[in-house]
C-alpha cells in the first residue's frame, strides 16, 4: 500500500502529471488516426526515454500513451468507418450509423465514457490481482516458467486473426528471429553465417520498429488513395443522462470484465476483448437485430471492453513478466532496455516500478476522459492529416531512433529489413503480434527450459509432474488441439455447404 | 480469379523462401558443437524451432495450393476485400528504395546528417505528393525545419553520433 500511495503520490506531482498528459493526448491523437497506431507511437517513443531524467516518467509516458491510444480509435471508427487502432473495428459497426443519423456527439460521448468506465473496472481487477499472483509467481519454477510462455504464444496464435497454422509460424519465426549472436547459456555463437555485425543479435527495438512502423508505413503509402468519406465532429449530445447510465450500467459491467478477463489471457489484445464483449452483448439483447444499426449497446460494449483489457493485459505483465497484449510485449522490452527485469520479484526488489505502471493506468484513465470529452471536436480535424507530410517524418524517426540505439548502422539495416519482413507476412495474412511476442518470449522459454532440464539431469518429468506446469501445458495442448480441431471443421463445412 | 491465383502464387512464393531458410539454419546448426555441461546445447532449440517451421511452411503450401485448385470454394474470392482505390505499391517501393539509400548513406557518411535528413525527408515527401507545384515549398519548408530540428536535437540533446 504504501509502495502504491509513494508512486501515485509521484505522478501526482507536476513533471510526472506532464508526461502523463503528454502520452494520453499522443497517444489519443495517434490512435484517431487511421494507419497510426499505439504500438507505432509507444515504440517509436522508447528510444527518446533514455534521456529522460528517470525510468519511472519513461513508464508514466508509455502507460499513458498505452490508454489513450486505445481510446483515441473510437474518433475515427465513429466519423470515418475507419478503426484508428484495430481494437476500434467494433465500435464503427454502431459509431458510424449512429454518426449518420446526426448522432455524432453521442457516439462519441458513448465511447468515450465506456472507455473510462472499461479502464476503471479493469484497474480494480489490476490492482486487486496483480499482488496477490506476484506472490503466487515467487513460487514458480523454470518448467512453470517455461509452459507459461509455451501457453501464451499457443494463445496468441489460436486467438489472433488467421488461421491456427499462420498464428503458430509467426510465433516459431520471432522466436527463430531473437536466436542469433552469442548463446546466452554457453557463451557460444549461433545462427551468425559469418557477419560479425550479427554477434550481438538483433536487438529487440529495431525489430520492434521495423515490425510494427516501417511495415506499416509502406502499407499505409500503398492504401494513401484509399477514398474516405468524413463526418464532422459535434459536442451535441456528448455526456451520458442519467437515463442512458441506468440503461447501459449492466452493458459496462459485463463488457469490462469480459475485455479485463480476455486481456488477462497472455498475449491476447484488445481487439478480441471488444469482437467477445460485443457478440456477448448483441446475444443478451432483447433487440439483437438492431446491432449494426447505430444501436448504443453496440458503441458501449466494444469501448468499454477494449479499454478494459489494457488492465487486464497489465496483469500477466506486472506480475509474470509475461505480456498480456502486443504493446504490453514492447512495455517489456523498454522495462528491459532500462535494465528492469520484469516479473514477480519486482514487487519485491523494486516495488515503485508496478505501482507506478498501475497509478499510471488509473491516472491516465481519468485524464483520457477529460481530454477527450474537451477536446474530441478539434481531435477530429487532425484525423485526416496529409500523410505524405506524416509518413516520411515517421520513417525518419525510425532509422534514427534505431541508430541512436548504439551509434551503429546495423540496427537502421534491421529495422529496415524486419520491416519488409512485416509487410510481407503480412500480405500473406500472417499475424505479426504472434511474432513479436515470440521474440520477446524465446530468450525466456529457452533458458528456462535449458534451467530445467540442468536441475532434473535432462529428464523433462517435471512438466508433467508439477501441478502448475501439467495444468499450462495442458491448457497449451487443449487450445492447439481445439483451433486446429475447429479449422478443419470450418473448412469441412464450407464444403458441405458448397456441395448441397 | 486471376488475382487469387496470382496471390496464392505469392503466398506459395514467401512459404518455399521461409522454408529455404530454414534450412539453412538447421543446416548451419549441425556444425555446433555438443555441449558437455548441459543437456541442450546451443543447436537444439533452433534446430527444433527450424523443424517446426518447416513443418507449418509444407503445411501451408499444401493448404495454399488447395485453394488455389479451380473447384475450390467459389465464394472465397467475394470475401476478399474489395479494392474501389489504386493501390500505390510502385511508390511504397520508391520510398523503400529512398530508406535504403538514407540508411547507407548513413552508414558510409557521405553527407552531413544536417543535409541528409531533410533531403531524405524531401525526397519522400516529393515522391508521395507527386511532383504537383502545389506542395512542393510546404514540402521543402516541412523536410528543412523537420530534418534540421530533428538532427540538432539527437546531436546536442541526445549525444547520438550522426554523421
Amino acid at each position: 500500500m504504501d509502495a502504491f500511495l509513494s508512486a501515485t503520490g509521484h505522478i501526482l506531482t507536476p513533471a510526472p502529471l506532464f508526461w502523463c498528459f503528454l502520452g494520453v493526448a499522443l497517444g489519443a491523437i495517434v490512435g484517431a488516426i487511421p494507419g497510426l497506431s499505439g504500438s507505432m507511437l509507444i515504440t517509436m517513443t522508447v528510444p527518446l526515454t533514455f534521456f529522460m531524467g528517470s525510468y519511472y516518467d519513461a513508464l508514466i509516458l508509455l502507460v499513458a500513451m498505452y490508454v489513450g491510444s486505445v481510446s483515441g480509435g473510437l474518433v475515427s471508427a465513429t466519423l470515418l468507418r475507419m478503426p484508428g487502432t484495430p481494437s476500434s473495428i467494433m465500435t464503427t459497426l454502431d459509431g458510424y450509423p449512429m454518426a449518420q443519423r446526426g448522432q455524432v456527439g453521442r457516439a462519441l460521448g458513448l465511447g468515450i465514457t465506456a472507455s473510462f468506465v472499461g479502464g476503471l473496472i479493469s484497474w480494480v481487477f489490476l490492482i486487486g490481482l496483480s499482488p496477490t499472483l506476484a506472490v503466487w509467481a515467487t513460487y514458480f519454477g523454470p518448467w512453470e516458467y517455461f509452459t507459461m510462455v509455451l501457453m501464451a504464444l499457443v494463445l496468441i496464435a489460436s486467438l489472433s486473426q488467421g488461421s491456427m497454422a499462420k498464428g503458430l509460424l509467426a510465433g516459431f519465426l520471432g522466436m527463430l528471429a531473437s536466436m542469433p549472436g552469442v548463446d546466452p547459456s554457453t557463451g557460444m555463437l549461433r545462427l551468425t553465417f559469418g557477419f560479425d555485425s550479427w554477434a550481438g543479435g538483433f536487438s529487440l527495438l529495431p525489430v520492434l520498429l521495423g515490425v510494427f512502423v516501417v511495415s506499416q508505413v509502406l502499407k499505409y503509402i500503398i492504401d494513401a488513395e484509399r477514398p474516405v468519406l468524413r463526418i464532422a465532429a459535434s459536442n451535441e449530445g456528448i455526456f451520458m443522462s442519467l437515463a442512458d447510465w441506468k440503461r447501459q450500467a449492466t452493458n459496462l459491467i459485463r463488457s469490462s470484465v469480459i475485455g479485463t478477463w480476455i486481456g488477462i489471457l497472455p498475449g491476447i489484445g484488445a481487439s478480441i476483448g471488444s469482437i467477445c464483449a460485443y457478440t456477448a452483448a448483441k446475444n443478451l439483447s432483447k433487440t439483437p437485430e438492431k446491432f449494426g444499426t447505430g444501436i448504443d449497446d453496440g458503441v458501449v460494449a466494444s469501448e468499454a471492453a477494449n479499454n478494459a483489457t489494457i488492465g487486464g493485459a497489465l496483469v500477466p505483465l506486472v506480475t509474470m513478466g509475461i505480456p498480456g497484449s502486443v504493446i504490453d510485449a514492447i512495455l517489456i522490452g523498454a522495462l528491459l532496455m532500462h535494465n528492469l527485469q520484469p516479473g514477480p520479484l519486482l514487487f519485491v526488489t523494486n516495488p515503485e516500478v508496478p505501482y507506478t505502471i498501475i497509478s499510471t493506468h488509473l491516472i491516465a484513465n481519468c485524464m483520457m476522459l477529460v481530454v477527450m470529452l474537451l477536446s474530441v471536436k478539434w481531435m477530429s480535424k487532425l484525423i485526416l492529416v496529409p500523410t505524405a507530410y506524416l509518413m516520411p517524418i515517421i520513417l525518419m524517426f525510425c532509422l534514427i531512433g534505431s541508430y541512436s540505439l548504439q551509434n551503429r548502422p546495423f540496427d537502421v539495416w534491421v529495422t529496415l529489413a524486419f520491416g519488409v519482413i512485416g509487410f510481407v507476412l503480412e500480405k500473406v495474412k500472417v499475424p505479426l503480434a504472434p511474432f513479436v511476442i515470440g521474440f520477446i518470449l524465446a530468450v525466456l522459454a529457452e533458458s528456462e527450459l535449458r534451467s530445467g532440464l540442468m536441475a532434473s539431469a535432462g529428464s523433462i518429468t517435471p512438466l508433467f509432474t508439477r501441478p502448475v506446469a501439467a495444468l499450462f501445458l495442458t491448457v497449451s495442448i487443449f487450445m492447439l488441439v481445439w483451433s486446429f480441431w475447429s479449422d478443419s471443421r470450418g473448412a469441412r463445412l464450407r464444403k458441405r455447404d458448397l456441395v448441397e | 480469379m486471376n488475382d487469387k491465383r496470382s496471390s496464392g502464387w505469392f503466398e506459395v512464393a514467401v512459404y518455399s523462401a521461409l522454408l529455404f531458410i530454414v534450412v539453412s539454419i538447421f543446416w548451419s546448426t549441425l556444425s555446433l558443437p555438443a555441449s558437455t555441461r548441459e543437456p541442450l546445447g546451443s543447436a537444439s532449440i533452433p534446430q527444433i524451432v527450424s523443424v517446426l517451421i518447416g513443418l507449418l511452411c509444407v503445411i501451408l503450401i499444401w493448404r495454399t495450393l488447395a485453394e488455389m485448385r479451380p473447384a475450390a470454394d467459389p465464394t472465397a474470392e467475394a470475401e476478399d476485400e474489395a479494392v474501389s482505390h489504386r493501390r500505390r505499391t510502385d511508390k511504397a517501393a520508391i520510398c523503400l528504395g529512398i530508406a535504403i539509400a538514407f540508411a547507407f548513406a548513413l552508414q558510409q557518411r557521405l553527407l552531413d546528417a544536417v543535409i541528409l535528413t531533410p533531403a531524405f525527408l524531401l525526397a519522400l515527401m516529393l515522391v508521395l505528393n507527386g511532383f504537383r507545384p502545389r506542395t512542393i515549398l510546404p514540402s521543402v519548408a516541412i523536410a528543412l525545419i523537420v530534418g534540421i530540428t530533428t538532427v540538432y536535437a539527437f546531436k546536442n540533446f541526445f549525444y547520438i553520433d550522426l554523421p
